[in-house]
């Protein structure tokens, strides 16, 4: 089996797994019982925290743990837009859907959502927030790296108009965190998503990151975890896993990033001589480990059914829209033709990917352009 | 200083607060752990995602089976703090045009109390049934209650504090005699108490599987079919749209392959803690001056709550922290506020203050029971005496 | 794991006081006693001093009230021996806060021994 879907998300390194191990087995205590096996899972609590807290370069008690990116995306935005009650909420066009969900559900709620557009190179341009920003401009929401397309954003100038603008400027950087050098300071947002299971940590745990200006409504209400901004028992295991996941990160990072650009660009500078072949967002500055293409004539969605026959896991965009059969958003943004965006798809690797993983999707795509009648051409 | 005094030893009596993780549990979350294949998201469509889908989909089934239910009505979440916020929040506002009225107790869990206030910020109005001395909400107070514009009506199966079991059959009469849906946690008393939903009738029951030798941070929600709900986390679809975010695999077969096992021991298992539960009652109870708090006969096999006369609470509790129990709720930690569920039922504020919950489980043993009795009772008897006169 | 309790909150001086204290119960002998009462802690502290030729010879205790009270007063007692009666009336305990020490939200601790000691010091005949 050769797994190219580290977007999707990621196996588990075997320090993260070491670091679940005694808080399934041993650890028990509810973090919030004041007795000594409470304060022994709080002390591990504590740990991660700062463990999570130094990937980003900020302090322990900006963090707050939550069930995942998803969450974090839910709470940052419909957080603060409760909190303001009414107002414009600027998002890219390019978000994941768990920002795309609760804008819709804020649209819906009487606030007005717009779309910020991206260019053809899957940039969202910094002048285009600011021609859009305005004093009843709430809240700015512009994801760090593409999930798709792995495309990096402009966040810092972005967030310095919407500072301006007296907005609060947030960040989805569940697929950045870990692949590249990330400060959260340096990115000027007020609040910023980060996700365990996209970098070897363990699925059902992600943070918001705060610079602490931000007043939330809780939307996980009873019992006061997180400094009251998140309820539930804390899931122990997975926010000990996240620990250790961003403390490889944080050690890592370079090597893992070379590693992967070595894959990609290798991946790709064979894609390219090949005819009929687009790569989506390669003039932009992107995650080191993605490449999202299209082959013309071929089906996205037959290609990835084709090499998962072969035994290779890559996908044609979001493992979250899997089920769905409409061409990309992020593609459409982009102002990719729908016929080419039905093409797409996203190889993403990780660590433990080798070049003969690259050169056995390379021998596996010529194959299936072979075997599939529609209208492939040139492969 | 007790430390390095060997006749002290460390008794964990805090099982309503959470459970270890159940060996066999351990085991199967850790196969989702691994590099091979297992950890897939289980939204992905090649064969690795597939895999990782049919786990999630037979931790569904598992749980479905528990509680004689379709799979397709459990909805997973990050906890049952979490399904009570699903509920409570996602039910009253899908429901906000029948009206604006919520029924819950005073001595609900936090998370369903946090969950109605933040609902009376929305406008909904709420009220909150006062149970009896011994905890007991009694379905007239229930049916005065009720209005036209009732929406909802939360209930806990099991109070967290005090064990005390709700006699939930009549309630649900009284809810179907009006418009409202009835949401019970039913954290505290899952699996432990038999629950079967084709039976009993309600329209959504929230979970948590750290109550039952099950990892924290994954829970359910029971939600009837075809009842509506507003969902607390939008995005992805996942959940049949009611809950968006990638689906924990080991966390979720943890859970169902933990309300499987504990399920299938239930009975001999709540026999046996009940038997001890007793044993530790009469041991404590013969420090004199001790209370039980909530009803002696409807409660949990494993909770005993107790108030102490003359004794201060958090003295106690150091004096006794050989011993894992807690006072008031587990949740409350930060908080030295005399537990709101016993002044509920009308202790007073020393009673209320000075209150042990001791919860037993799987590892207790009548060597624990015993252990934590003697020792209770030399410490209850030297703080009466330092307090002397005082 | 050493033990299942919140030692951590309480640190090593508190507890050793709480769990042995010397001066638990009255001193043979007792010529002033005075108490004080917390309605927000619902705690007490009884006080009992044997002063002679002036000097407090012993002295001891009765408390109800959480560790840092148990502990408060067995603290006071082992200062208040050997102290010159005069100094009782304008006794202060401040001492407590670090010694202890108390947290930030059982401050008040300090007036409750306060107001016991100055209360034995005003109620001798």
């Amino acid at each position: 089996m050769i797994y190219l879907d580290h977007n999707a998300t990621s196996p588990i390194a075997p320090e993260v797994r070491a670091a679940m191990l005694p808080a399934l087995e041993s650890l028990f205590g509810n973090p919030s019982s004041i007795h000594e096996a409470g304060r022994l899972a709080q002390n591990a609590l504590d740990e991660a925290r700062r463990q999570v807290a130094a990937l980003v370069n900020v302090h322990a008690r900006q963090v707050i743990f939550t069930g995942g990116g998803t969450e974090a995306n839910n709470l940052a935005l419909k957080g603060v837009a409760q909190r303001e009650g009414k107002g414009r909420i600027l998002v890219s066009s390019i978000e994941h859907s768990s920002i795309k969900g609760p804008a819709r559900d804020l649209a819906a709620a009487g606030f007005t959502v717009e779309e910020i557009p991206v260019n053809p190179k899957g940039r969202i341009l910094p002048g285009a927030v600011k021609a859009r920003l305005g004093a009843d401009v709430i809240l700015v929401s512009v994801m760090l790296a593409n999930n798709e397309t792995g495309v990096l954003q402009d966040v810092a100038e972005i967030s310095r108009y919407v500072r301006e603008a007296g907005a609060v400027m947030h960040t989805d950087a569940a697929q950045a965190a870990g692949r590249i050098p990330l400060d959260f300071r340096a990115t000027g947002a007020q609040l910023m998503t980060l996700s365990a299971h996209k970098m070897y940590g363990p699925k059902g745990v992600g943070a918001l990151i705060t610079d602490g200006s931000v007043d939330l409504v809780p939307q996980i209400s009873g019992g006061g975890q997180e400094a009251d901004r998140r309820a539930g028992t804390e899931n122990l295991a997975g926010i000990l896993g996240f620990g250790a996941a961003a403390a490889l990160a944080n050690a890592n990072q370079p090597q893992r990033a070379g590693h992967v650009c070595a894959l990609r660009d290798r991946l790709e500078e064979s894609l390219v001589i090949r005819p009929g072949i687009t790569i989506f967002g390669r003039e932009a500055e992107r995650l080191p480990n993605t490449c999202q293409f299209a082959i013309a004539g071929m089906d996205g969605e037959t290609v990835q059914m084709g090499l998962d026959r072969q035994g290779i896991a890559v996908s044609t965009g979001s493992a979250c829209h899997s089920k769905s059969t409409e061409p990309s958003h992020v593609l459409l943004a982009m102002g990719v033709e729908p016929s080419i965006a039905h093409g797409a798809v996203r190889v993403s690797f990780g660590a433990s990917n080798t070049q003969a993983d690259v050169d056995a999707l390379l021998a596996a795509l010529d194959g299936l352009s072979r075997t599939l009648p529609t209208g492939a051409v040139g492969w | 200083m007790k430390a390095g005094n060997n006749n002290f030893r460390l008794v964990y009596m805090d099982y309503a607060a959470t459970t270890p993780v159940d060996p066999r549990v351990v085991e199967t979350m850790v196969a989702y752990l691994g590099p091979d294949g297992l950890f897939a998201n289980p939204s992905s469509s090649h064969v690795q995602g597939r895999a990782a889908r049919e786990a999630v989909e037979t931790a569904r089934v598992e749980i479905a089976t528990v509680l004689n239910v379709a799979p397709e009505t459990i909805v997973f979440t990050s906890g049952a703090t979490e399904a009570d916020n699903l509920a409570i929040k996602g039910a009253a506002r899908a429901r906000i045009k029948h009206g604006r009225h919520i029924v819950t107790e005073k001595t609900a869990h936090k998370a369903v109390l946090d969950a109605c206030k933040a609902l009376e910020r929305e406008g909904f109005e709420v009220t909150y049934l006062v149970p009896d001395r011994e905890g007991i909400i009694s379905p007239d107070s229930l049916a005065d209650a009720l209005r036209d514009d009732t929406v909802l009506v939360s209930l806990l199966h099991a109070n967290n504090e005090t064990g005390v079991v709700q006699d939930v059959e009549s309630l649900a009469r009284e809810v179907r005699k009006s418009k409202a849906l009835f949401h019970l946690d039913a954290a505290q008393s899952a699996v432990k108490l038999p629950l079967d939903l084709a039976v009993l009738d309600v329209d959504l029951a929230a979970f948590s599987a750290h109550k039952f030798y099950g990892p924290k941070g994954a829970g359910a929600l029971y939600v009837r079919k075809g009842l509506r709900l507003e969902p607390l986390l939008h995005g992805g679809g996942h959940e049949r749209g009611l809950r968006a975010g990638t689906l924990a695999t080991h966390q979720l077969a943890g859970l169902g392959r933990a309300f499987a096992l504990a399920a299938a021991d239930r009975n001999e298992e709540m026999a046996r803690l009940t038997g001890l539960r007793e044993r530790l009652w009469q041991g404590l109870s013969a420090a004199g001056g001790v209370f039980l708090n909530g009803h002696p006969a409807r409660r949990l096999a494993n909770i005993l709550n107790v108030s102490v006369g003359g004794v201060d609470g958090e003295a106690l509790q150091l004096a006794l922290r050989d011993i894992a129990c807690s006072a008031g709720a587990a949740c409350n930690a930060a908080n030295r506020e005399p537990s709101y569920v016993l002044r509920a039922l009308g202790r007073d504020d020393q009673l209320a203050g000075a209150s042990l919950r001791f919860s037993l489980g799987r590892w207790s043993t009548a060597e624990d029971v015993d252990y934590v009795m003697q020792r209770f009772g030399r410490e209850v008897a030297r703080l009466r005496e330092l307090a002397g006169a005082a | 794991m050493e033990y299942l309790a919140d030692t951590a909150a309480y640190g090593r001086r508190v507890m050793e006081l709480f769990d042995s204290p010397a001066h638990a119960g009255p001193p043979d002998g007792v010529n002033l006693v005075g108490e004080a009462e917390s309605r927000t802690r619902l705690s007490r502290i009884r006080l009992h001093l044997r002063v002679s030729d002036d000097v407090v010879e012993a002295a001891g205790f009765e408390a109800l009230g959480c560790p840092h009270t148990i502990a408060a007063a067995e603290l006071a007692c082992e200062d208040l021996e050997g102290r010159k009666r005069d100094e009782l009336a304008g006794y202060d305990a401040r001492f407590l806060e670090a010694a202890l020490p108390l947290p930030a939200e059982k401050l008040d601790i300090r007036i409750l021994v306060e107001d016991a000691v100055r209360n034995a010091a005003a109620g001798v005949a």
